[in-house]
């Protein structure tokens, strides 16, 4: 059996879904009382809509947060190096200075990272920037492998020396441990170059200055703390 | 970055679930969920109060997940390759199983990603996001009529799936 009221036949799913006012709902049920291909259509409304109410909501079962943290970090790097580069062009005229600080507020307002270069800019002679030079490193807080747990600002620079070098074959993350000496192999930080900011990894043995965030890894065979991630690697001549 | 990661956690899970339902894949579902928020972040500055945030974000997350489906065709299955084969649930599930609530939900979740990604969208914002039809509209861009014959389209392909296992459900 059909029906051609298609006036109507439109408002059913907006009928079982209580969304008419009074006056289309009674002209609505006035229909239905003759019209039995609208009934069976109202019951196969009903019943989808009672099954899909109450739908749950899911949680991921990994968080991805530290890799989007990284990408956004990565983009905020991308971001000032472009616009570095662009504005070292011009560096004689002294201008570059006012529109990078408009684009880098911005991105410093949307990131909170303390990414700013300060007051050597004109210095400049090379129109490459990498990412190093773009990163205030003074701004990062020095740790060592035993004051790390008393720090508490998120951006740190850690010193020590490169061991327990690890390549995740599955997503390709360089791990590896930071100790003070060999003989307190027990005290270490571990540090993770993670997507998608792909630093060359250090050479083991090697002592270096590790610049990035501060995490502690609270699982329960973990609890240690980390450099997650990674921002930038300097080498330490002794 | 901490307001920013306030706007994650406030919308993770909806995003999540979001992709979930719509891909069908928790995997990959955790996946795009990475994508959106990185595409949320970057189109951030761009943001204007137009539309509430929660529409503009799904709106991100829904272009996101039909991107992924396009690119992977062979994942999607035409319902008219599968309707009145007899194949739907018949005889895959004892009843007794059924009367968990999750066997239900998965029932449910198998019976949505028969239906077209474009319908399957529409009943993941109104059930899941409780979005009106204005709203719903605003996601997709287009009119709250195509909304509501979207939904209904929807719902009476779900009902005829999810026949043979009525009482069950
Ligand atoms: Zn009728």
């Amino acid at each position: 059996m059909w029906c051609f009221r298609f006036d109507l036949r439109k408002k059913l799913m907006p009928y079982v879904d209580g969304r008419l006012d009074s006056r289309m709902v009674q002209k609505i049920e006035q229909h239905l009382l003759d019209c039995n291909a609208c009934r069976l259509q109202v019951k196969i409304l009903q019943t989808g809509h009672r099954l899909l109410t109450g739908l749950p909501v899911l949680t991921p079962t990994r968080d991805p947060w530290e890799a989007i943290e990284a990408a956004v970090l990565a983009d905020s790097i991308k971001a000032q190096e472009v616009t570095l580069v662009a504005g070292s062009r011009r560096w004689g005229v002294h201008a570059p200075g006012l529109a990078l600080a408009g684009v880098l507020s911005l991105a410093l307002a949307v990131t909170g990272v303390w990414l700013i270069r300060t007051g050597t800019l004109h210095e400049r002679e090379s129109e490459s920037f990498n990412q190093k030079e773009i990163l205030d490193l003074k701004r990062f807080q020095p740790v060592s492998v035993t004051n790390i747990k008393d720090q508490t600002e998120p951006h740190i620079v850690a010193e020590g020396v490169v061991t327990a070098m690890e390549l995740e074959e599955e997503d390709g993350d360089f791990t590896f441990k930071l100790i003070e000496d060999a003989s307190r192999p027990d005290q270490f930080i571990v540090c993770e170059i993670i997507e998608p900011i792909r630093l060359k990894p250090p050479k083991v043995g090697s002592r270096v200055k590790v610049y990035g965030v501060r995490r502690f890894d609270d699982k329960s065979n973990h609890q240690w703390f980390e450099v997650h991630p990674v921002l930038n690697i300097e080498q330490v001549k002794r | 970055m901490s307001a920013f990661r306030s706007l994650y956690e406030a919308y993770r899970d909806r995003t999540y679930s979001l992709a979930c339902y719509v891909l069908g894949d928790s995997l990959q579902a955790e996946d795009a969920l990475q994508s959106i928020f990185l595409k949320v972040h970057r189109s951030l500055p761009a943001f204007r109060n137009e539309s509430s945030f929660a529409t503009w974000l799904y709106r991100i997350a829904v272009n996101e997940c039909q991107d992924r489906l396009r690119k992977q065709p062979e994942a999607y299955v035409p319902l008219e390759d599968i309707i009145g084969s007899g194949a739907e649930f018949d005889g895959q599930l004892l009843p007794d199983e059924l009367h968990a609530q999750s066997e239900r939900q998965r029932v449910i979740q198998e019976a949505l990603l028969l239906l077209s990604p474009k319908l399957r969208s529409v009943v993941v914002l109104k059930y899941l996001e409780g979005l009106s039809y204005e709203e719903i509209a605003q996601v997709l861009e287009c009119s709250a009529g195509t909304v509501a014959s979207r939904l209904n389209r929807a719902l009476v392909e779900l009902e005829a799936r999810l026949r043979p296992l009525k009482g069950m459900i």
